[in-house]
């Protein structure tokens, strides 16, 4: 990485050098049965140089010539990209609890062990097909740049994602379980799954109209996704936000409070740092239904004359190597606050609802104005607080901006996933159709 | 390169082994409204090693060559442990042994066109879209990557094909008031560059019709006789049935495997439905897949009746079918996974408005905007609609998103037009990204779909 800088230097007035590098492994469980062990050991480098106000990138794999990552930088530099910022100085990041060793030297016997462990737990409980996905890994991010900075953070992890299948499809009613060390199934939580698959043998077809809907942690990212567009530095700057001129102004019911929290430890992956190497903090987007904030990047930050909040991390939509992906507005540490009530005194508060366990087509619609349109799959279906069988084929549709002024209950219990910590939440009057 | 593979892959004791080593040179141009957001090419390498061994079978990518003996040895151990731990053994269908260089045939080599040419291609449609009316904002870009790809196996095989993906196109953004409206369009394929000239059209009918979607109202949620457009017929294929044809999806699967069993009728009788990585010019051309493979087509539906299916060497012995070709990576970071490379439905005999005269109510739909599936559930959504009244085209509505279930839908189709396109563009994210699997079709009548409406 020194070289690599010490060289860029000499073509620029400032350079930034990443690199990302980790060893990951998973497990695959099929019906019961093991069926797949993949393995990666990857590195890769993404260079930035700027001069004169303009920035070139490039990023390589394999670091096998210097020489030709800088002439492609040089190249992408003719183009003339503006850069509306400089490179951070040098701070001490925060260390958190995330690295075990263990996870690096974990025999996969170990990990078989455990798996064979949840298989065994589940054999006999549930009618449905059993599917584990298990992996676990250790990944390391180092960012050095021409005005000092210096920082590294290494994290390990090791996730375990037990499911049982709905007939003919790949429905399921799942659970996530993630830890920074040795990660041991807690079967608590796997009664509880299976106790909600139980509940959903039964093909149920629902009357068309609106009823309740509880979004399961994992769907309520369908609609956390419109509203992290709609917030983005990106959107604001290009002026195609709803919410552009709404800071102040009360968007979601009260009941709501969203935070972007890196510093949490709870988090599988908490960051003092972005990809850019600019300290974060938290950041409260949403105060009981109040907008309260946007997120940037360096570049989106110096488009619009702001301070730098620290979201500048190398991701996409659809995934990617993370070196060949420049930095982005991104909210990688998502919360809602936590309400008052368990899930299962929220199912039984309602007269005609869905548990929304999944769903299909997130993508799909107008993201940016807040429109969503999803298939359920599955929903759990709710009559007089009960859940009595599943819904089989059906959409639910609607905008953010009228839905979540409708939340009746939140969950009093966080769940954590990689990126984000959501309860359940239940929205009132969404349409369903058939 | 051939050479120092085979000297790795004759460090492994197994029953079979392969080693595919794949360069990759991606080029690219990014525009966001007025800014060019980023410019230039990229460079990148890796090796992905496969061991079977005592029925396992095991993968390992890894980026530098000095790991390869590090990743051998795990590779080889995790087959070992699978061969002991699986209650059902792997069995691999082999396919002949083939030593072939596969160039490439280009209209423009992309590779020849200089990085400003490239920029100004892009600008010039981005500065054309921007000057249209209600346009705000736009997101468009240039994407080029070349793919040089060398793979050995114990069979004896030696293989290096390339292949160059080009695409332009992106995203328009309309807005009025508050009301705001987007709509994608892009140019592209696999055989060179001059196919992204002079293609202002496509760009210019595409603005126009996201800013008439400003004044148009949503779609009602409920039951319609749809039309699809052509892309929209491609991308129902794609998931509603292409990805139930895969086998590595339904192999470990009984509920599915039972509905997809060959010879059962499962679509209307005029539904002819083929995968064909061999057409040249599509997105997803290849000759051989990343298991050494030569692609074929592969009919996998005749007159309603399931025929065929995709596959895997492990698929197709576990199966007892034969191999097909259709077996992908998305880069040097992943093993291979049986993927659709050109899906279409063949065309029959109807006009466009002989299908809209059929459907009397209902809507024509058009512009695909990605869909998703789960077995024999599956959505997809539309840029936009036009109702049906009467057998004619009516009024403009927007926020369409289809749903159904495969075999209901399957048995719905009740008119095939006989004005097949292809996709320019690629692209399915089944666990790893493939930018090359591409679809096509006529127009289609699909009756009684369900549309979810906001």
């Amino acid at each position: 990485m020194e070289k690599l800088l010490a060289l860029a230097k000499k073509h620029s007035d400032s350079a930034e050098v990443f690199k990302n590098s980790y060893e990951s492994n998973s497990v695959q469980i099929e019906n019961y049965a093991l069926s797949e062990i993949k393995n990666k050991i990857q590195t890769g480098y993404c260079l930035r140089i700027i001069k004169d106000g303009k920035i070139g990138t490039s990023y390589t794999k394999n670091l096998l010539d210097r020489e030709a990552m800088i002439k492609n930088a040089l190249e992408s530099l003719a183009g003339e990209v503006k850069a509306d910022f400089s490179f951070p100085e040098n701070h001490n990041p925060k260390k958190f609890n995330d690295y075990d060793p263990e996870i690096s030297t974990i025999s996969i016997e170990k990990v078989l062990d455990n798996s064979k462990n949840v298989v065994n737990f589940m054999k006999g409980k549930a009618t449905g097909q059993f599917n584990m996905y298990t992996s676990y890994g250790v990944s390391k991010t180092e960012i050095r740049n021409s005005n000092g900075l210096n920082v590294s953070r290494e994290n390990s992890y090791h996730a375990n994602i037990p499911m049982l299948l709905f007939p003919g499809t790949y429905a399921n009613i799942h659970e996530a379980f993630m830890t920074n060390g040795f990660n041991k199934v807690n079967t608590d939580d796997l009664s509880q799954m299976i106790g909600l698959y139980n509940r959903g043998q039964k093909e149920i077809s629902p009357p068309a109209e609106k009823m309740s809907i509880i979004f399961a942690p994992p769907t309520l990212y369908a609609l956390m996704w419109r509203f992290t567009e709609a917030t983005s530095a990106r959107n604001i700057y290009q002026k195609v936000s709803p919410v552009k001129d709404k800071i102040g102004e009360k968007i979601f019911s009260e009941k709501l409070t969203i935070i972007d929290n890196p510093h949490n430890e709870k988090n599988l992956v908490p960051c003092s740092f972005d990809d850019e190497g600019v300290p974060t903090n938290k950041l409260t987007l949403v105060e009981n239904g109040v907008l309260k904030s946007f997120y940037n990047d360096l570049n989106y930050a110096g488009k619009l004359k702001v301070k730098p909040t620290g979201h500048g991390y190398k991701n996409a939509a659809w995934g990617g190597e993370t070196v060949s992906l420049k930095p982005n507005p991104s909210l990688q540490h998502l919360q809602i606050l936590p309400g008052n009530i368990s899930l299962e005194k929220m199912i039984s508060g309602i007269k005609r609802g869905v548990l929304l366990c999944g769903s299909l087509g997130a993508h799909s619609g107008n993201i940016i104005n807040g429109d969503f349109s999803l298939g359920i799959n599955p929903g759990l279906y709710i009559e007089n607080g009960e859940i009595v069988g599943r819904i089989k084929d059906g959409m639910i549709s609607g905008n953010i901006y009228d839905v979540m002024k409708r939340v009746s209950f939140v969950e009093n219990k966080l769940h954590y996933s990689d990126e984000y910590a959501y309860p359940h939440i239940c929205f009132d009057d969404i349409k369903v159709s058939k | 390169m051939l050479d120092k593979l085979q000297k790795h892959l004759s460090k492994i004791k197994a029953d079979y082994a392969d080693i595919r080593y794949e360069k990759m040179r991606e080029t690219r141009v990014g525009f966001t409204g007025q800014d060019l957001t980023g410019i230039g090419p990229n460079d990148t390498d890796g090796y992905v090693i496969r061991v079977y061994k005592n029925g396992g079978f095991a993968t390992i990518s890894v980026t530098c060559e000095a790991d390869i003996d590090k990743a051998i040895s795990r590779v080889i151990e995790n087959a070992t442990i699978l061969g002991k731990n699986s209650d059902k053994k792997v069995s691999l269908k082999f396919p002949n042994k083939v030593e072939e260089v596969v160039g490439l045939e280009l209209d423009g080599d992309p590779r020849k066109i200089s990085l400003s040419e490239k920029h100004k291609l892009t600008k010039h449609y981005n500065d054309l879209m921007l000057a249209q009316k209600d346009v705000q904002s736009t997101t468009i870009g240039y994407s080029e990557v070349y793919r040089d790809k060398y793979f050995v196996s114990t069979l004896g095989s030696k293989i290096n094909e390339k292949t160059i993906t080009t695409s332009l196109g992106g995203m328009i953004i309309c807005k009025k008031g508050n009301v705001v409206q987007n709509g994608t369009t892009v140019v592209g394929g696999s055989n060179g560059f001059n196919r992204l000239v002079g293609r202002e059209q496509n760009f210019l009918d595409r603005a126009k019709t996201v800013s008439e979607l400003l004044d148009a109202e949503p779609v009602k949620g409920g039951t319609y006789n749809v039309v699809l457009e052509q892309s929209m017929t491609g991308v129902f294929t794609h998931e509603a049935f292409g990805h139930f044809s895969e086998a590595d999806l339904i192999e470990n699967s009984p509920t599915m495997l039972a509905k997809m069993q060959i010879g059962q009728k499962l679509g209307t009788e005029i539904l002819d439905i083929v995968d064909d990585p061999t057409r040249k010019g599509q997105v997803g051309h290849y000759k051989y897949d990343d298991e050494g493979v030569l692609a074929r087509p592969v009919d996998l539906m005749k007159n309603g009746v399931l025929s065929g299916r995709l596959h895997s060497l492990k698929t197709a012995a576990a199966f007892n079918e034969p191999i097909t070709g259709h077996t992908i990576a998305e880069d040097s970071r992943y093993e291979p996974i049986v993927r659709m490379g050109c899906i279409f439905i063949k065309p029959r005999e109807k006009s466009f408005q002989d299908l809209l005269t059929q459907a009397g109510n209902g809507l024509y739909v058009v512009g695909n905007k990605g869909g998703q599936t789960s077995g024999e559930n599956f959505t997809f959504g539309a840029q936009y609609a036009y109702t049906i009244k009467n057998g004619k085209l009516d009024k403009l509505v927007r926020d369409i998103n289809l749903m159904g279930n495969l075999f209901t839908t399957l048995g719905n189709i009740v008119g095939i037009g006989n004005d097949i396109e292809f996709s320019e563009r690629g692209g399915c994210g089944k666990g790893q990204m493939n930018i090359k699997s591409c679809y096509g079709g006529p127009h289609i009548l699909i009756k009684d779909a369900l549309v979810g409406g906001v």
